[in-house]
C-alpha cells in the first residue's frame, strides 16, 4: 500500500505535525520518520506517537476519521527526558474495544536507542473524552 | 512544557498551579486551526512538570495513567493540583489533575525515579 503524506491525512497543521512520511507499513503496525531533527522533549515525542497511531486507526475497517481524539495514555515509559536527531515513530494497534482503539507506541533514534514507549488509547470525535 | 505555569505554590500537601492562557496557546499552534485544543502529549507534559515539583528533584521515568475527560483549550482560570507524593519503592509517584473551575479536565499519575 502506497501511503500518502501524513500531513494530508492529519488534521493537525505545521508546526504540530511531527510526521514525515510513512516508512513502514504492515496493517497492524505503522512506523513514520519524523519531521525534523528536534530537539524533542519527551512529550513531543509523545504527541508524534499519538499521530502515528491516529494515522494507524485511521487505515482499519470501520477505522477512525482524522477528527479522533486522545482518550488516554498509559505506561509511557521516558527513556529519554530529550533528543536531537531525526526519530523513528511507531504503532501497533494492540485492542479494539467498540470504538476505541489502543495502540503501542514507541519513539526510537536512528541507532536504535529506545526514547520513549507506552500506549494511547483513541476515541471517535464526541466521545466524553478528548485531547 | 516550559512557561506554562502563571504561578505556582509548593507546600507539604502537593503543589497548585495556575496555566498560562499564553503558553498554551503556543502549544494550540497547528493543533488545530479554528478549534484549538492542547494536545494531550503536552498536557501530560504539564502535569508532569507540576508533579516534578513534589518529587523532590526526581526525574519523570514513567506516566502511569494520563485520562482526559475534555477537551483542554487555552482559557483563563486553568488550575493544576498535584497531590502529595506516594512512595513506592524506591520511587514516589504523584498524582495530578488539571481543572476548569470544579471540572477535571484530565487527570493522571507520574512516577518519579
Amino acid at each position: 500500500m502506497t501511503f500518502p503524506d501524513p500531513a494530508t491525512l492529519l488534521r493537525h497543521r505545521p508546526p504540530a505535525v511531527l510526521v514525515r512520511e510513512v516508512i513502514d507499513f504492515t496493517g497492524t503496525r505503522l512506523a513514520c520518520a519524523s519531521m525534523g531533527d528536534g530537539p524533542w522533549k519527551w512529550p513531543q515525542l509523545l504527541e508524534g506517537g499519538a499521530q502515528t497511531a491516529g494515522l494507524l486507526a485511521g487505515t482499519q475497517p470501520d477505522g477512525l476519521s482524522n477528527q479522533a481524539v486522545i482518550a488516554d495514555y498509559r505506561a509511557v515509559r521516558v527513556h529519554a527526558a530529550g533528543h536531537t536527531g531525526p526519530v523513528v515513530f511507531a504503532a501497533e494497534i494492540d485492542r479494539r474495544v467498540m470504538h476505541f482503539w489502543r495502540c503501542r507506541i514507541a519513539a526510537t533514534a536512528t541507532d536504535g536507542r529506545l526514547l520513549l514507549e507506552g500506549t494511547v488509547t483513541l476515541a471517535p470525535p464526541g466521545s466524553a473524552t478528548a485531547a | 512544557m516550559t512557561g506554562c505555569f502563571a504561578d505556582a505554590a509548593v507546600g507539604r500537601d502537593g503543589a497548585r498551579a495556575r496555566l498560562s492562557r499564553a503558553a498554551l496557546e503556543r502549544l494550540c499552534d497547528g493543533h488545530f486551526p479554528g478549534d484549538p485544543i492542547v494536545p494531550g502529549a503536552y498536557v501530560a507534559g504539564v502535569m508532569a512538570d507540576l508533579g516534578g515539583m513534589v518529587a523532590d528533584g526526581r526525574a519523570l521515568s514513567q506516566v502511569e495513567r494520563c485520562t482526559f475527560l475534555a477537551p483542554v483549550r487555552p482559557a483563563d482560570g486553568l488550575v493544576a493540583i498535584a497531590s502529595a507524593p506516594e512512595r513506592d519503592a524506591e520511587d514516589l509517584v504523584v498524582g495530578v489533575e488539571v481543572l476548569d473551575g470544579e471540572r477535571c479536565l484530565a487527570r493522571g499519575r507520574f512516577r518519579f525515579a
